[in-house]
């Protein structure tokens, strides 16, 4: 019952000696059907082992069947199923009733409470407005449950929850200079940090940055910038930027965007 | 949910706003909690529980299928995956002097579709062997070393061990190939 040659197994579990490691990768070149072997065999190892995602080659897209997917999500009819699944989403999302329903509670009527100020004192407070849009708690941690986490990282987490902000994006400097593959979200705490001391422009680098990285994370990168504009009472540039957001519901915050926008105006 | 599963598919990918609103309201808090306990906020939820069921419907149109399990566990399963795929690559993103190509939205949808399918195979086909089989492959593709095998399931030698694992492994391989999905999946 050979239904793959079982040297792969031995090639795969580094139970070769050096010649013969060497002989079988000079046979990869020329054998096709040995390097599709070795292929299967090792999508099957990603996908047993259930710790790694299996992510395929561009080639993939090649594919008849990816050519036939592709022109449906690149269709119209897949953005106005895309809207529709959005809008429901957006509907219930207001009405449900899990726990998050409490911290929406106190959180709308905190922005009561700023509402009825910027009445009683006819001058928005930008800081105010910062402080209660923020949401640090929104940031996902850094710190992965079971993975290996950088050290720096975990360090400058650390120093950020503690409010130690020169030191914490000292440290992320050093993370972004020295690895070559970086977390998107330590652009988000770092940025933040250089909001809290000011350095507006520092901060705008690093959600541009986020912006263009391609990740699930950029996404939030407009959101963050309009905070930075917004601490810094730049009305202008802050009514530019939510403008952006609110021009497609798809966005992060589209809906906070819209609150923020009628409150300054 | 009222709605027949037979019926869900098809109204789903009509884009049925009675079926997508039943849909969220009884399996997103179980997608939220999943991707809140693994490091995503409620946007990334959303955002995942919208691309599972882009994907769905995308799958559906390209071929219709019907289901073999329940319509629940066949979205939760794709919002699982979709959200391992986003930490996955959140891992390994490069930055400073490289730059960085913006895959285009419909290509990496049609990527993570196309592994979700693969995965699905996959799953479906290790399911097919016997329990032995199957046992035996889960400590193998966990890298535990034979010697171990051997003590844990009470095998003679190292080399039995071995010669099993490779007669499961090549039922398997067999039964992946042999099935038409897989010729269409893989690269060319």
């Amino acid at each position: 019952m050979k239904d793959y040659p079982i040297e792969i197994d031995d090639y795969l579990s580094g139970n070769m000696s050096t010649s013969e490691k060497e002989a079988f990768e000079t046979r990869l070149l020329t054998d096709i059907e040995l390097s599709k072997e070795l292929k299967l065999q090792k999508d099957m190892q990603k996908i047993y082992e259930d710790q790694k995602w299996l992510e395929e080659d561009k080639e993939i897209l090649k594919t008849e069947k990816a050519v036939k997917l592709k022109s449906f999500f690149e269709s119209n009819e897949a953005k106005s199923l895309k809207s529709t699944i959005d809008e429901v989403i957006s509907e219930n999302r207001a009405t449900s009733t899990d726990k998050t329903f409490w911290f929406m509670g106190i959180a709308a009527s905190i922005a009561v409470l700023i509402t009825v100020s910027l009445f009683v004192f006819k001058d928005t407070n930008y800081d105010e407005l910062y402080a209660s849009y923020v949401h640090l708690d929104e940031i996902p941690s850094l710190v992965t449950r079971g993975e290996d986490t950088n050290k720096m990282l975990e360090d400058a987490q650390l120093l950020f929850e503690e409010q130690k902000y020169q030191k914490a994006t000292e440290l992320f400097t050093t993370y972004h200079q020295k690895e070559k593959s970086i977390d998107p979200l330590s652009y988000i705490y770092n940025g933040i940090s250089y909001v809290e001391l000011n350095k507006f422009d520092e901060a705008l680098s690093q959600f541009q940055l986020l912006g263009d990285s391609n990740t699930l994370q950029a996404k939030k990168a407009n959101w963050y910038k309009a905070l930075i504009y917004l601490k810094q009472e730049d009305k202008n540039k802050l009514k530019e930027i939510l403008q952006i957001i609110v021009s497609d519901s798809d966005n992060y915050k589209y809906q906070n965007a819209k609150e923020l926008l009628a409150k300054i105006d | 949910m009222l709605i027949p599963e037979k019926d869900l598919l098809e109204r789903l990918v009509n884009g049925d706003k009675k079926v997508i609103q039943d849909l969220y309201i009884k399996e997103f808090p179980k997608i939220k909690s999943f991707i809140l306990n693994n490091n995503g906020n409620e946007a990334d939820s959303e955002d995942v529980f919208q691309k599972a069921l882009m994907q769905i419907i995308a799958r559906y149109k390209s071929n219709a299928f019907t289901l073999k399990g329940s319509f629940d566990g066949f979205l939760y399963s794709a919002c699982r995956n979709l959200w391992r795929r986003e930490l996955n690559k959140q891992k390994r993103i490069v930055t400073n002097d490289e730059v960085i190509e913006h895959a285009k939205e419909a290509d990496d949808l049609t990527m993570a579709t196309l592994e979700q399918e693969k995965w699905e195979l996959f799953q479906e086909k290790l399911a097919e062997l016997s329990d032995n089989c199957k046992q035996l492959l889960q400590l193998f593709f966990q890298k535990v070393p034979y010697k171990d095998i051997v003590v844990k399931l009470g095998y003679n030698t190292d080399n039995v061990v071995r010669q099993r694992i490779f007669n499961c492994k090549s039922q398997l391989t067999k039964l992946i190939k042999k099935d038409s999905r897989y010729n269409q999946i893989k690269e060319l």
